[in-house]
């Protein structure tokens, strides 16, 4: 199921009410968790016995866990281990199993050994990734005494598989999401407002902008032969755009819809495409994936206590497991790659800057509009450059679309006909500029409850005409 | 230019100003604001015919296209009409243009209009020659009224079996938008129904027609919202061209045409076919909603049969043939005699639709079957179908 599908609609219209209509969180817990396996289920069914096995798994990890800890001579490091290498091996097995044997049985046939097996064919099941991190989440907070085990099924169930953010995150941690279920919900007019707004500006991102960009992207990159620079230009420009409509819209409908059931997501996006630094960037982008990295990988490798060089190092090792999360493709490695080197580069900047920028010219409101104008140009190119190899299908056609990109900056580029430049662009800066200047405003809003249904009625009705009707996934379910 | 973005993009800006602090909500002030904008715009919306909503569309385009085409005959009004309608078979196979120009160097010099898409079905079709009437000015209307109009009807077993075929299929379902209005929601529910096998499990025919109401019920809301209409966010254009006819050329993958023309004389090919008994109730659905529908504006029925490497097909299309009322007319199959001209390699792109050259081929056959029939096409109005 898919929030832009009148399947959900139905399924969101039957369920708010009967949720609400409920007394207490004793018979809405049940309901959510009947919910959860009906919405994982209606893609197909037969994995929703994988997200089942997950559970209980994890269910009990969590009680050996705690167990071993009061036990003075059980070792609750191996618990942990144990716990956490069965998640990895589910995670590794669908995810990982054919591109690992693929590029194992490619190695060999390079020297002329032919092993004569043929590639695995597994199919992903979706959202995986999103809740073996929370299984793994739960089981380090129990480890780390921030959580006491659930002994409640059900609602370690609520957690694992709550609907709205299951397939696409995002990444929610225990020690946020089990104490919300331990508190009684009670009907909150602010909350759902705020989950509407949420979810229309979702539907916005996702079903106008992103797939009317994805229209205009994917036959440019489907066949790149004999494309102009300009029209090469134009398909990263609106795939820059693309990506980030589609996985922040996603984002915002599933906070929108927990918000709906009385519950709090943390925010996945805080208009990274306004951050002038590349450190600033990844505390904007996808921030429940960067901070369960920083947490889980970057600071357990020992962050930056060790020196300068094991931080970079630190810093490399997670931004490359960064990308081997997206998907198993070297494409994606090497997206995390750039981004880790970009990453230390601008920590290497930081630390030297002092160094070269010296005189008092460098304190002028000139030089730091100027400088950070050209930070902001800098790093939003880097983006948007990192974006060609976690698109592209293969290296060759990466190499193709540099050079199309360096026949455009070269003024060869021709002509692209046809292309939304308006479209690749308007939106963002109208999200990146005004949007996010109204997220922090406090004159000048609609107040009114009567008015702001007005607003959402007539944008709903907005986004039914201009939104791309036919099907387009969300570019996130894949990983 | 994509001008209109700058309508989402208010949208944006005004629905991030939006903020709400109060614990409740004033349910039913809301209600009525949100249900009144909701009225309003459905109210609007019923006004606007599907065609115009969906301008963009290529149903829209050929019907657009057909109006044009009727209006720059001189004297069309003093002819008779001919309304082609069908699937890929005929929007491939049949060139009206060069049917036209083949019947007129034989004398008769009707006007050959076509409503044919690929994997149209029935409702599609019916939705596309109900529109081309309601496109035409009232001065128009009124001379066609007093013209004969005869409509030509494809038989082709896969869409006469399942009124909801290759719904599955996204690019047919993204389609469907356009003629999946409420009247066709029903009746295609109702046709879809009606072709479910009398012996179905119980279970397993909820399931369907659950599956397929969810379906429709998708497109109907669609149709209902405009869902798409503006998605290229141009100014709304009512003069964009669609092609006159489009040909295939060279062959589908995976085709060996010396393999479907030996197939003709393969007898495990008729062998699997299904054994003719009678009109599918699902094609009977669509006929009848057909016959409501166009049975003002059309003043004759006939039925046609393109040529096709699938011996079970044309069994299909026999069985059709020999049910049909006495009276009505039906071009082809045609015989094993008949098909030798078309038994060439660079006719077929795959069983059952011509390239280019095998377009034309067909066509002018198809012109000189309308000759031989002509006078008994001319009385086969829709009285011959009472008992169906």
């Amino acid at each position: 199921m898919v929030f832009n599908s009148l399947i959900f609609l139905l399924f969101i219209a039957l369920l708010l009410p009967a949720y609400w209509g409920l007394r207490s969180d004793r018979w809405r817990h049940p309901l959510l968790f009947a919910a959860n396996f009906l919405f994982y289920g209606w893609w197909d069914w037969r994995f929703t016995s994988l997200l089942f096995g997950v559970m209980v798994t994890t269910w009990a990890g969590g009680l050996w866990i705690a167990g071993a800890l009061d036990h003075p001579r059980r070792n609750p490091r191996w618990a942990l281990f144990w716990c956490c290498a069965v998640q990895l091996g589910v995670l590794g097995y669908f995810k990982y199993a054919n591109f690992f044997s693929g590029s194992f049985q490619h190695a060999l046939q390079s020297v002329g050994i032919n092993p004569g097996w043929t590639t695995l064919n597994i199919i992903l099941p979706a959202g995986i990734s999103f809740y073996i991190f929370q299984a793994i989440s739960y089981l380090a907070s129990i480890y780390q005494k921030k959580l006491t085990p659930e002994n409640n099924f059900i609602k370690l169930g609520v957690y694992l598989g709550f609907f709205p953010h299951l397939v696409a995150g995002p990444i929610i941690r225990a020690d946020y999401f089990l104490p919300q279920l331990a508190a009684p919900r009670a009907f909150d007019g602010a909350l759902f407002f705020s989950g509407c707004r949420k979810f229309v500006i979702g539907l916005l991102y996702k079903a106008v902008f992103a797939d009317n960009l994805a229209a205009a992207v994917n036959p440019i990159y489907g066949s790149l032969a004999g494309q102009s620079g300009a029209s090469i230009f134009g398909a990263c420009l609106g795939f820059y755009g693309q990506i980030y409509f589609d996985f922040a819209g996603y984002s915002l409908m599933a906070i929108g819809v927990a918000n709906l059931l009385g519950y709090t997501l943390p925010d996945n996006f805080s208009f990274p495409y306004g951050a002038a630094s590349l450190v600033d960037f990844w505390r904007r982008w996808h921030i429940s994936l960067s901070t369960w990295l920083r947490d889980y990988v970057y600071i357990p490798l020992g962050g930056n206590r060790l020196g300068v060089p094991r931080q970079y190092g630190n810093l490399m090792v997670t931004m490359l497991l960064g990308g081997l999360w997206h998907g198993a493709n070297w494409n994606f490695v090497l997206w995390g790659g750039l981004h880790g080197l970009g990453l230390c580069a601008n920590h290497l900047w930081v630390a030297t800057r002092g160094r070269f920028l010296v005189g008092d010219w460098v304190n002028t409101t000139a030089a730091r509009t100027a400088g950070l104008a050209a930070s902001w140009l800098l790093v939003q190119v880097f983006v948007l450059l990192c974006w060609v190899p976690f698109r592209a299908q293969s290296s060759a056609d990466t190499g193709t679309i540099f050079q199309g990109l360096l026949a455009f900056v070269s003024g060869r580029g021709g002509v692209a006909a046809g292309f939304p430049w308006l479209l690749a662009t308007l939106p963002l800066i109208a999200d990146t500029f005004l949007v996010s200047s109204r997220e922090r405003a406090t004159s000048g809003l609609i107040r009114n409850p009567v008015a702001a249904t007005l607003v959402f009625s007539v944008s709903l009705l907005v986004i039914f005409l201009f939104m791309r009707s036919e099907r387009v996934p969300f570019i996130y379910f894949q990983f | 230019m994509d001008l209109l973005v700058l309508v989402p993009v208010a949208a944006l800006v005004l629905v991030s100003s939006v903020r709400f602090s109060g614990h409740r909500i004033p349910a039913w002030p809301c209600a009525l604001a949100a249900g009144g904008v909701l009225a309003l715009f459905l109210c609007l919306r019923a006004v606007v015919p599907d065609e115009q909503v969906f301008i963009g569309s290529d149903a829209a385009r050929r019907i657009r296209a057909q109006v044009r085409d009727l209006q720059k005959k001189p004297d069309w009004w003093g002819k008779d009409i001919l309304i082609v309608e069908g699937s890929s078979v005929a929007a491939y196979g049949i060139d009206n243009r060069e049917v036209e120009a083949a019947l007129a160097a034989r004398g008769w010099d009707p006007v050959v209009l076509e409503f044919a898409l690929p994997a149209a079905n029935h409702f599609e079709r019916t939705f596309l020659v109900e529109a081309f009437f309601r496109n035409l000015p009232r001065a128009d209307r009124d001379k066609i009224r007093a013209a004969r109009v005869i409509l030509l009807k494809e038989v082709f077993d896969l869409y006469d079996r399942n009124p909801l075929c290759l719904f599955d299929k996204e690019e047919y379902q993204e389609r469907a938008k356009v003629y999946m209005n409420p009247s066709n929601a029903i009746q295609s529910w109702k046709a879809y129904a009606a072709s479910l096998p009398q012996g179905m499990p119980m279970v397993e025919r909820a399931s369907d027609l659950f599956r397929s109401g969810i379906l429709i019920g998708e497109r109907l809301l669609m149709n209902r919202f405009g869902a798409g209409a503006l998605s290229d966010m141009r100014p709304v254009s009512w003069k964009k061209r669609s092609q006159a006819f489009h040909a295939l050329s060279g062959t589908t993958p995976g085709f060996s045409y010396e393999a479907a023309a030996n197939s003709m004389d393969d007898t495990s090919d008729r062998e699997r076919a299904m054994p003719w008994s009678g009109f599918p109730p699902g094609w009977l659905a669509c006929f009848r909603h057909e016959k409501q529908v166009l049975g003002d504006d059309v003043d004759a029925v006939a039925f046609f049969a393109m040529p096709a490497l699938e011996p079970h097909r044309v069994l299909y299309q026999q069985g059709f043939s020999k049910a049909l009322p006495d009276g009505t007319t039906m071009i082809g199959p045609p015989t094993s005699s008949q098909l030798q001209p078309f038994l060439r390699k660079d006719y077929w792109f795959d069983r059952a639709h011509p390239t280019g050259p095998g377009a034309a081929e067909f066509s002018r056959w198809f012109a000189g079957e309308l000759l031989l029939r002509r006078s008994l096409m001319q009385d086969g109005g829709w009285g011959n179908f009472q008992g169906l």
